[in-house]
C-alpha cells in the first residue's frame, strides 16, 4: 500500500517518535526529502455532491501554494481537510511524513502545529484582541500567563495593531479583526497556515492591509497555503499555483508561467472571467 | 440630521447625486432643535384637547378608588365596601368615562387633518388614552355596582391579615429561597445536559433528549408528587416537603433551562467552534473557553425568566404540606384562609409575588434592552 511506503521511508530516513533529544511529532522538523503536508487521493463528498475527486497535493517547507479555481470548485474543502477541520471520505492526508488521516493520531496536537485563517475571521467575540490570542497559547501549548501576554503582543505588533490589544472584536475593522485572526494563528508559531479565502469578506478598501501582513509573512519565508481570489497576490506571492475545478486540480506550476501562459481550457476561461 | 434625511442622503450618495443642501450651502445643516419649544410650536389645540380630556379621564379612572379609599381609610372592611358602593365613585367614573369618550371622539375626528408629526400624535395618544379610560371606567363602575361590602369583608379585609405580617415576610424569604437553590441546582443539571443534547452522537443526545421529553411531557404537580409521595412509599425516602419541593423544581427546571441553553449553544456561529479546534482546543476546551460563554450571556434573559416561573411554582409546596416555619407566600395565605376564612390573604400574596417578580421583571427587560443594543454583547 501507497501510504504504508510512505510512513516506512521516513522512517527509514532515522526519524522516530520519542527519539530522546528531538522534539517528538507533531513537533520539531521533519527529515529531509519529507513533505511538510501531503495529500495523496483525497475524495470527498458532500450528500450526493462529490466535491474533491482524488487530489493529490503536495507543501514543502517553505513553499507559498496558492489554490484559485472557480467558486464551488472546492478548494476551501480541500484546505480545510489539510488540519482535517474536514474529514475526507477516502485518501490520506500526511504531516511532516505521518498519516494524520489515520483515527489514533491526536489531531489536537496536529492542529497546534497548523494555523488557518478563516474567511469570517471567526474571533471570540467575547474576549479582546490579546485574550483571543492567549487563550490557545496558555490551554495548548501550556505557557504561563506572562509568556503568553508576551508572545501575543509580539503578534500584535507584528500586524501592526499595538494599539487594539485590549479591543473587543467588535469594535474593529474587517481588516482588523482578520489581521488579529492571522497574529492568533502566528503566535502558535506553527510550520504551516492555512489560508481560507481571507480577503473575502473584506470591503474592498480593507483588502490591502490583510494582503500586506500576508506579503510580510512570505517574505519572512513562512510556508502558507493560501486559497484566494486575488489574482495579482497569487502572481506576485505564491511560490506555486494550483489551478481547481470541479474538484480536481486541473494544472499547477508557476505562478507566472501559469497565469501568463495556461494551458488548459478551463483556466483560460477562469482567467478570462476573473481578470 | 433626521434619520430619513441621512437615509435619502445615502441613497444619493450611492446614486452619485449630492443632496441640494450640500450643493447649494457646501455645509452640513444645523440639527433641527429639538426640544420644549419645538414641542409647543408644534402642537395644535385640536390635539392637545384630545389628549388633555383621555389623560385626565384615564387618570380618575385608575386613581379614584384608590384615591377615595385612602380618604375614607382601609382598616374597616364596611368602610371600605361602601366606600366601593360611593356615589362619589359612581360619579368619578362616569366623568371618567364620558371625558374619555370625548377624546376618542376628537382624537379620531381630528388625527388626520394634524399638520404637524407631534400634533398628530398628540390627538393619537388622546383617542387611545380615552378609549383605555372608557374600558376601565367601564369595568369598575360595573363591579363596584354588586355587592361591596360583602366582597370587601372577603377580599379586602386587612383585619385578619395585618397580624400575619412577620409569616408574609418570612413566607416571602422561604419562597425566593427555595426558587433560588432550585435555580442554581436547575441551572448546572440544564447546562449539563444541553452540552450532551448538542452532541454529535445520537447515543450521547438520546438520553439528554428523553429526560427533556419526560419532564416537559408531564404535569410539575404529578412529578412533586413522585418524587415525595412516590420515593416515601417506594424507597422508604422521608425528605421534608422543602426538600421535596427543592429536588423536584431542580429536576423541572433543569429540563427547561437545558432547552434554553440548547438554544443558546446552537445559535453560537460553526466558526466558532472551528476556529477553536482549528487552534488544537479539545473539544470541552472549546466549549468551555469559547462556545459556553457566549451561549450563557445569550440565554441571560430566558433565564432570568425561568427563574421568575420558579418562584411561582414554589406556591406548589402547599401540595405537599409544610411545617409552620417553612411556609412560603402562598401557604401563608393557605393556613390564614383556613384558620379566618378571609380570602384577603390570598390578595396579600399575590402582593407578594409581585414584589418579587416585579423588580425582577425590570431587570430582564433592562438587560435585554442593553444586549440588544450590542454593548454588552460583546463585552
Amino acid at each position: 500500500m501507497n501510504d504504508a511506503d510512505d510512513t516506512g521511508s521516513a522512517r527509514a530516513n532515522g526519524w522516530r517518535r520519542g527519539r530522546r533529544g528531538a522534539e517528538r511529532w507533531p513537533g520539531g522538523t521533519a527529515p529531509d526529502g519529507v513533505p511538510l503536508i501531503e495529500l495523496q487521493a483525497i475524495h470527498k463528498w458532500f450528500g450526493p455532491l462529490h466535491v474533491l475527486q482524488g487530489i493529490d497535493l503536495v507543501c514543502e517547507r517553505g513553499d507559498v501554494v496558492a489554490i484559485i479555481g472557480p467558486s464551488g470548485s472546492g478548494k476551501s474543502t480541500l484546505l480545510r481537510c489539510m488540519n482535517l477541520l474536514e474529514l475526507p471520505a477516502s485518501g490520506t492526508v500526511l504531516f511532516k511524513g505521518r498519516e494524520i488521516s489515520d483515527v489514533r493520531v491526536n489531531l489536537n496536537h496536529v492542529r497546534a502545529h497548523i494555523g488557518i485563517v478563516f474567511q469570517a475571521y471567526n474571533l471570540f467575540p467575547h474576549r479582546t484582541a490579546l485574550d483571543n490570542i492567549t487563550l490557545a497559547l496558555r490551554q495548548v501549548l501550556k505557557l504561563s500567563a506572562a509568556e503568553a501576554r508576551e508572545r501575543a503582543l509580539t503578534g500584535l505588533r507584528h500586524v501592526g495593531l499595538s494599539d487594539k490589544v485590549d479591543a473587543y472584536p467588535g469594535r474593529m475593522s474587517g481588516g482588523q479583526q482578520q489581521r488579529v485572526a492571522i497574529a492568533r494563528a502566528l503566535a502558535m508559531q506553527p510550520d504551516v497556515i492555512l489560508f481560507d479565502e481571507v480577503t473575502s469578506a473584506l470591503d474592498p478598501e480593507l483588502v490591502g492591509e490583510v494582503l500586506e501582513v500576508m506579503r510580510a509573512l512570505a517574505r519572512e519565508n513562512r510556508t502558507m497555503v493560501v486559497v484566494t481570489h486575488e489574482m495579482s497576490f497569487a502572481r506576485e506571492v505564491a511560490s506555486r499555483l494550483v489551478f481547481m475545478d470541479e474538484g480536481a486540480v486541473i494544472e499547477e506550476g508557476d505562478p507566472r508561467t501559469l497565469l501568463s501562459n495556461p494551458k488548459s481550457e478551463r483556466l483560460k476561461r477562469f482567467l478570462a472571467d476573473v481578470l | 440630521m433626521s434619520r430619513s434625511a441621512r437615509e435619502s442622503a445615502s441613497i444619493g450618495r450611492l446614486l452619485g447625486i449630492r443632496s441640494d443642501r450640500a450643493r447649494l450651502t457646501g455645509a452640513a445643516p444645523p440639527p433641527p432643535e429639538l426640544g420644549l419649544a419645538r414641542l409647543i410650536e408644534d402642537s395644535r389645540p385640536a390635539a392637545l384637547v384630545s389628549l388633555t380630556l383621555g389623560g385626565v379621564a384615564l387618570a380618575v379612572a385608575v386613581l379614584a378608588p384608590f384615591v377615595l379609599l385612602a380618604l375614607n381609610g382601609l382598616s374597616d372592611y364596611e368602610v371600605v365596601g361602601e366606600t366601593l358602593e360611593s356615589p362619589e365613585l359612581r360619579a368619578a367614573l362616569v366623568v371618567a368615562v364620558i371625558a374619555g369618550g370625548a377624546a376618542v371622539v376628537v382624537g379620531l375626528a381630528t388625527y388626520r387633518r394634524m399638520d404637524t408629526r407631534v400634533a398628530r400624535n398628540e390627538a393619537i395618544s388622546g383617542l387611545i388614552l380615552g378609549a383605555q379610560a372608557v374600558v376601565v371606567g367601564a369595568a369598575v363602575l360595573g363591579f363596584t355596582s354588586g355587592d361591596m361590602v360583602t366582597f370587601a369583608r372577603h377580599f379586602l379585609n386587612l383585619d385578619d391579615v395585618t397580624g400575619q405580617t412577620d409569616a408574609f415576610l418570612q413566607g416571602m424569604w422561604n419562597t425566593v429561597l427555595l426558587a433560588s437553590i432550585s435555580a442554581v441546582a436547575g441551572i448546572l443539571l440544564g447546562l449539563m445536559i444541553a452540552v450532551f443534547a448538542v452532541s454529535q452522537r445520537a447515543i450521547v443526545r438520546a438520553p439528554a433528549r428523553i429526560y427533556v421529553n419526560l419532564i416537559r411531557g408531564t404535569p410539575l404537580l404529578l412529578q412533586l408528587a413522585v418524587i415525595y409521595f412516590g420515593l416515601a412509599l417506594g424507597l422508604a425516602i422521608n425528605w421534608t416537603p422543602f426538600v421535596a419541593l427543592i429536588v423536584g423544581l431542580s429536576l423541572n427546571a433543569g429540563a427547561y433551562t437545558a432547552e434554553i441553553f440548547r438554544a443558546g449553544l446552537q445559535s453560537i456561529e460553526r466558526g466558532q467552534l472551528e476556529a477553536a479546534r482549528g487552534l488544537g482546543l479539545t473539544y470541552f476546551a472549546s466549549m468551555r473557553f469559547v462556545v459556553v460563554p457566549q451561549a450563557v450571556r445569550r440565554v441571560i434573559p430566558p433565564l432570568m425568566n425561568e427563574y421568575i416561573i420558579l418562584i411561582k411554582d414554589t406556591s406548589l409546596i402547599a401540595f405537599l404540606g409544610v411545617a409552620l416555619a417553612e411556609r412560603d407566600i402562598f401557604t401563608v395565605a393557605t393556613t390564614g384562609y383556613a384558620q379566618y376564612f378571609n380570602a384577603t390573604f390570598y390578595v396579600a400574596s399575590g402582593l407578594g409575588y409581585l414584589a418579587i417578580t416585579l423588580p425582577l421583571i425590570a431587570a430582564v427587560s433592562l438587560l435585554e434592552k442593553r444586549l440588544r443594543s450590542g454593548l454588552v454583547a460583546v463585552g
